[in-house]
């Protein structure tokens, strides 16, 4: 692990906390199928939580197949919290998952706070 | 799996296994005349659209087996190798070996044990494919178990292609996954870096997470050709917008790719940078000409003209390319001209049809009782066009036959070289249509006929020469419509059967007591009894285990009937007589004893009545014989056979039938007419009953069942034989 990484780890598990102790509401758990079969519902959740005003915290801990669809829906995710001047945090991604963004060229990895590594 | 994936890949089981039909047909083809340029070209297509689309779905074992096969016709298309005998049975077991790999993704239950015997014998295979091929194991062209090869159909040096892909919105909902694509894309080669676009992704009330927003720029370092490459992406190649820059290409092909993707750009060319198909300078430089040219000429190059300039393919050879699209693109219409429907729906659609056949029946039985005369003519209007949506819809589960007889080709094949026979297939009516339901289960029985005509009837060539008969025999399986049936032949030139030996065995088994007086036809379809098969019979062709019995019942099931005939030394003729459909018949409705009956209207030749003087002779004996046109002609007499009471008084009738070579008349107190009937089977309580086929539902919603004629008469003619042995009477079998 790099020194980045370990920084990256403790300052989202520090924001997490902070934001938990301020009584926000606790992560979105994505489902163990991050697929077109469950995406609408997760979305509404996404969306839900930031009519709510919430960041979206998502936990993938469970995540254990995923699709492009699944993919977007992240994506999306992220675009829309940045649109609404929101966090977008994703932590505890499983391998299954990690593979699928490693091969789309992408990474959710990034430090909160700090506007996602992008092309923009 | 979900179902969505299911259907995608019960697409792809339906696909392959057509595709290995096709593989088996032309080897076959090429078997008789090698060297025929079109049967090649199609052999490799098939093989390589199975490798293509079991790509898709991650199927690595028969991706990487199809393509060693692949590769190795490659070579044979190519001249490299002369594809000989001994090659074409590798091909063929090869191509079984694919439908067994493929077997095991689609049911992997199925196989529970046979799955190691099967890998040791892909293994080898292998190994033959590749001393075939001239190539090592893992020598790099070809690697085995791996696929590192990938699709690479021409030699090309390995390159870095750009692949550019924007997926049409309905892509998730068609149940295809660009992960998927891109895995297999993964598979070719070395895919990196890959840029996932998500521009098109709408604002948060206007996104809908299953509508595909999804676009991807990636780089692809292999040495697969482009058709490899687009291949990729043919399942979807009208859903998606895919563009592809050759290894080698300029700065200006990346600035035509910009000017026609959707996206603005200076995004794109960021994009291109960070992929590191353009440098920055270049960028740069590049559309900073670009700018100046559009300033001072205001006349934007072409694209294409660009495109050619920078990948130096001569125009011709654009313009053949553009025409080849064109005709590639018809020939995908002519085939979206045909529909895959799932036999479910259309069961339902003709289960519908018969409910609304006992419907239209019901409302125009309610018409003439009200003796409205409109009303009546309206329901038969409605009547008419009910049978001809019935017609039609029957019409939809019609297949020709011709498929399943091409399965036997490969049988001939494969026998005629293990037993060292020289046997000639030769196949006439394939275009005849039956219902698919029987289609699919005529197969088996048929095939047991086939092998065992290979099998028994044909002789050796010495034998045949011995005999004086053309050392090549004939096998010839026949199909045509006779009498609303179909009738399916398997005749062989072969050495016949033996009527005493037959005859003797079956006294040795206790079929027949000695003594019996039989006719020759009765004695050679002894072979269909029960027992009759001996382990003698049963050899590694033939064999399975099936005797000719359990060909008989299979097609008994169907509501069909098996008869034989053959002269010693001349051959062996099989007739199998099938019904065109199990859903619905057109039947002839007659009433017995208060009860209402149907016939199959087909099988009846005529009606008269009966005479007062054969009716006094015949009595309430359930058979008897009566004089038809100066004819002996047997009758069963319904009333009395079913054990119901018989009037004596009143005008009764005689339907004569007829089905195959036999007539019989059946007694019946009344003829309803013509009914159009909805078979409906009868419940496993009723199973064994000779005689009755089903049931149907009449417009009055009263039950009648149908006859099965055949079946009926058969064994009214048993009970003849019994009655015959106590008092000698007339014969009432024909």
């Amino acid at each position: 692990m790099t020194a980045a990484d370990l920084l990256h780890s403790i300052t989202s598990t520090a924001v997490a906390e902070a934001a938990r102790s301020a009584g926000a509401a606790p992560a979105i758990a994505l489902p163990a199928e991050l697929t077109i079969y469950n995406v609408a519902a997760t979305g509404a959740l996404f969306s839900a939580r930031l009519a709510e005003g919430g960041d979206l915290e998502l936990d993938a801990s469970a995540v254990a197949e995923v699709d492009a669809a699944g993919i977007q829906l992240l994506l999306a995710g992220r675009r829309h919290a940045r649109a609404w001047d929101r966090r977008f945090l994703l932590h505890d991604a499983t391998n299954e998952l990690q593979a699928a963004l490693s091969l789309l060229g992408l990474s959710f990895d990034v430090p909160p706070g700090n506007p996602p590594e992008d092309l923009q | 799996m979900t179902s969505i994936l299911d259907q995608a890949a019960g697409t792809f089981f339906a696909e392959a296994r057509e595709m290995l039909v096709q593989m088996e047909d032309c080897l076959l083809r090429l078997d008789a005349e090698p060297g025929d340029r079109d049967t090649l070209d199609a052999l490799f297509r098939s093989a390589h659209t199975i490798k293509g689309s079991a790509g898709l779905f991650g199927f690595d074992h028969v991706v990487s087996f199809t393509h060693e096969v692949e590769t190795l016709l490659d070579r044979v298309r190519d001249g490299t190798i002369e594809l000989t005998a001994p090659l074409v049975a590798l091909l063929l077991r090869s191509a079984d070996m694919i439908g067994r790999l493929i077997g095991a993704v689609e049911s992997p239950a199925a196989e529970d044990g046979t799955g190691a015997a099967r890998d040791a014998e892909s293994r080898a295979l292998l190994e033959a494919l590749h001393a075939a091929t001239g190539t090592r194991p893992g020598d790099g062209t070809t690697a085995a178990g791996g696929m590192a090869g990938g699709a690479s159909t021409t030699a090309q040096a390995t390159g870095t292609w750009h692949i550019s892909v924007r997926f049409g919105r309905e892509m998730f909902r068609n149940g295809m996954d660009p992960l998927a694509f891109l895995r297999y894309l993964s598979t070719l080669g070395d895919l990196e870096p890959v840029v996932t676009l998500d521009d098109a992704i709408p604002a948060a009330e206007d996104f809908d997470p299953e509508t595909c927003y999804l676009g991807f720029e990636m780089r692809l370092s292999t040495g697969a050709s482009r058709e490899a490459i687009e291949e990729a992406f043919s399942f979807v190649r009208e859903d998606c917008d895919l563009r592809l820059v050759p290894p080698g290409s300029r700065v200006e092909a990346y600035l035509a790719l910009i000017e026609q993707l959707p996206e603005a750009d200076p995004r794109l060319g960021e994009i291109l940078v960070a992929c590191g198909a353009v440098t920055r300078a270049e960028l740069d430089r590049a559309l900073a000409t670009q700018a100046r040219t559009r300033e001072t000429e205001d006349v934007q190059v072409p694209i294409g003209a660009l495109l050619a300039s920078e990948t130096g393919v001569p125009a011709q050879v654009v313009e053949a390319a553009a025409a080849r699209q064109v005709k590639t693109r018809e020939t995908r219409a002519e085939e979206s001209r045909l529909l895959r429907i799932g036999a479910d729906k259309l069961d339902g659609l003709i289960n519908l049809v018969g409910e609304l056949v006992i419907a239209g029946a019901g409302a125009n039985l309610l018409a003439q009782r009200a003796r409205d005369r409109p009303l009546t003519e309206a329901t038969q209007t409605v009547l008419r066009l009910v049978e001809d949506i019935r017609n039609s819809a029957l019409q939809l589960r019609m297949v020709q036959i011709g498929e399943t007889f091409n399965r036997y080709r490969r049988v001939v094949h494969d026998v005629s070289k293990s037993l060292g026979k020289q046997i000639e297939l030769t196949i006439s009516g394939a275009d005849t249509e039956l219902d698919k339901s029987v289609v699919e289960r005529i197969g088996d029985p048929l095939m047991h006929l086939v092998r065992n005509a290979l099998d028994h009837g044909i002789e050796m060539p010495g034998e045949r020469r011995a005999a004086g008969k053309p050392e090549t025999a004939r096998v010839s399986l026949n199909a045509f419509h006779d009498s609303g049936s179909i009738v399916i032949e398997v005749i062989d030139d072969g050495r016949g059967l033996d009527r005493d030996r037959i005859l003797r065995k079956a006294i040795e088994r206790g079929l027949v007591e000695a003594g019996t007086s039989m006719s020759d036809s009765e004695v050679l379809n002894l072979v269909f009894e029960a027992g009759f098969s001996t382990a003698e019979r049963v050899t590694d062709l033939s064999g399975r285990g099936v005797g000719m019995d359990v060909v008989r019942r299979n097609i008994e099931a169907l509501r069909g009937s098996v008869s034989l005939s053959s002269r010693v030394g001349e051959g062996t003729r099989v007739t199998i007589r099938l019904p065109l459909t199990l859903a619905i018949i057109d039947g002839f409705l007659v009433e017995v004893a208060g009860g209402s009956y149907v016939l199959p209207l087909d099988m009846v030749r005529e009606c008269v009545d009966l005479r007062p003087e054969a009716a006094a002779q015949l009595g309430d004996a359930p058979l008897g014989c009566i004089d038809l046109h100066g004819e002996v002609l047997p009758v069963v007499h319904l009333a009395a056979w079913f054990g119901r009471p018989v009037v004596a008084s009143g005008r009764r009738s005689v339907v004569v039938v007829r089905f195959g070579e036999n007539r019989a008349g059946l007694v019946v107190d009344r003829l309803l007419g013509e009914f159009q009937t909805v078979i409906k089977p009868l419940g496993k309580l009723f199973a064994h009953l000779r005689g009755i086929g089903g049931s149907t539902i009449l417009g009055s919603g009263e039950v009648a069942l149908i006859l099965d004629v055949p079946a009926l008469v058969a064994s009214a003619a048993r009970g003849a034989q019994a009655q015959r042995k106590e008092e000698q009477t007339c014969p009432s079998s024909p």
